[in-house]
């Protein structure tokens, strides 16, 4: 299996949103955090955030600035985005969650663990299913999303390719 | 702050002489000409830099060093995995291609290339402006280039979503590696820029 | 007989290129050291007649190892090695009791007459 060979790509940095169609398809890398992907089967629409870190707090200057950088703010602007781009609602939303690795070996934090489990909470709090996750380990992932069928293809460094 | 006009001049001056020096250890240890060339020195949205660097889509191997003291830096060395086995090759003067695969030698020519220049960097410093700082260990890390990159960033930015990037390009003559430098002013350093923009 | 030394960096590559330098010197480089703890502990087993100690290394660093091994024997001959403009460490070692430094990133003869120096041969 390889990664996709299509010309309609989107990049996701950190703490960004993108949002498309098919036939597009989003890729980013991951290190420490988390990029939850959102998907509408009927409408093969979807989105991609990129979360850096686990909490913000509400309605904060930084929650402000960026939000797609905290996992609580950053899955309800996604869901938002779906909407207001799409007509979505979240109900017809369903999720995959990859990355959170801990590169950083004498890093005393787990920041990777912290993003994925602040990442469930907000999936959590607006209901919206989990399909498939691969997270933690000691390397980066590259990932990416097919809207065409919601599959993501997911590499963990030195590993080979999966499809979720 | 840090996109006043006299920061900036600050920011210029210290990549350039770092560079400089840079340049100079660089080509005694590998015994060959190289040449370091300032690519950027800017500062730029943390979402933007790394959606480019996420798009160049390669494996690598970098060091990651801080630099402590009157002001702290973040520095990051990389090159591509196949660069960083001609570097080891350079280095212990063998021929170039004898080194196959990733190794210990591979990985610890990244770690102690990015060992030197960090530390001549300092030099500059220490030298040019009387700030002391000392170089910690490197620690080297072989992933995807924007999951290092994520790493470099991640313990300093923190709060902030505008990051300071100095970035250079190595270019050595005979065997067209490419290598990349950066320099991330953590915080204070701010401080520290102003202190050598007014000097100037 | 050939002086015995221990090669102390955290770096493979600097201990390779500093093993072929010494042993083309005719030097019999009987252990390498990646840390200030397996400095200290091999100075204590081997007892060399010189170590080259790199500097910045994680755990311990080469300064304190410089140290640990002077109280064991006020003699020990222990060369630093170290990147350029480190001045203020190079400096410590100095007082503190090394008898000479080698700057990377080195040329073979001058770690071969620091060496020479170090163990007071000229």
């Amino acid at each position: 299996m390889d990664f996709y060979q299509v010309d309609q790509k989107l990049i996701v940095g950190i703490a960004d949103i993108k949002v498309a169609k098919a036939p597009y398809v989003i890729e980013t890398n991951l290190g420490s955090c988390i990029a939850v992907c959102l998907y509408a089967q009927e409408e093969k629409a979807g989105g991609m955030v990129h979360i850096m870190m686990p909490y913000a707090e509400e309605n904060s200057e930084q929650a402000r600035q960026k939000k797609a950088k905290y996992a609580n703010t950053a899955i309800p602007e996604l869901i938002h985005q779906m909407k207001i781009k799409f007509g979505i609602d979240a109900q017809k939303l369903k999720a995959k969650m990859f990355g959170g690795g801990k590169i950083l070996k004498d890093f005393t934090i787990n920041i990777g663990e912290l993003n994925e489990q602040a990442s469930r909470e907000a999936l959590r709090l607006v209901g919206i299913p989990i399909l498939a996750a691969k997270t933690g380990g000691e390397k980066g992932y590259r990932v990416a999303f097919n809207l065409e069928d919601g599959k993501v293809r997911c590499q963990r460094f030195g590993d080979t390719i999966e499809e979720f | 702050m840090l996109n006043e006009p006299r920061i900036n001049k600050a920011i210029k001056m210290v990549a350039k002489l770092s560079i400089d020096k840079g340049s100079q250890v660089f080509s005694k240890l590998i015994k060959t000409g190289a040449r370091i060339d300032m690519e950027n020195a800017f500062l730029g949205d943390l979402t933007t830099v790394t959606e480019d660097i996420n798009r160049q889509n390669t494996s690598v191997v970098g060091a990651i060093i801080n630099l402590v003291g009157d002001a702290n830096f973040k520095f990051l060395f990389y090159v591509q995995i196949e660069d960083s086995m001609i570097l080891a090759d350079l280095m212990l003067k063998r021929e170039v291609g004898t080194t196959k695969e990733f190794d210990i030698y591979a990985s610890s020519a990244v770690q102690e290339v990015g060992n030197i220049l960090a530390s001549a960097i300092s030099g500059v410093f220490a030298s040019d402006f009387s700030i002391n700082l000392k170089p910690t260990p490197p620690v080297v890390i072989n992933d995807f280039v924007g999951s290092l990159f994520q790493e470099f960033l991640l313990s300093s930015v923190g709060e902030k979503n505008e990051i300071l990037i100095i970035e250079s390009c190595f270019h050595i003559v005979r065997n067209n590696i490419h290598a990349h430098m950066f320099l991330l002013p953590l915080g204070d350093s701010e401080k520290v820029l102003s202190y050598i923009a007014n000097t100037m | 007989m050939s002086k015995r030394i221990v090669i102390v960096d955290d770096a493979p590559i600097i201990r390779s290129m500093l093993r072929d330098i010494l042993e083309q010197g005719g030097y019999e480089v009987i252990a390498e050291c990646n840390n200030g703890f397996e400095a200290v502990e091999t100075y204590r087993e081997l007892n060399p007649d010189l170590l080259t100690m790199d500097i910045v290394m994680p755990e311990k660093d080469g300064l304190e190892a410089l140290h640990d091994i002077l109280a064991i024997d006020g003699n020990a001959k222990i060369v630093m090695v170290t990147a350029v403009d480190q001045r203020v460490s190079l400096m410590k070692a100095i007082r503190a009791g090394a008898v000479d430094y080698i700057i990377k990133p080195f040329e073979s003869e001058r770690v071969l007459s620091a060496v020479r120096t170090a163990l007071g041969v000229e």
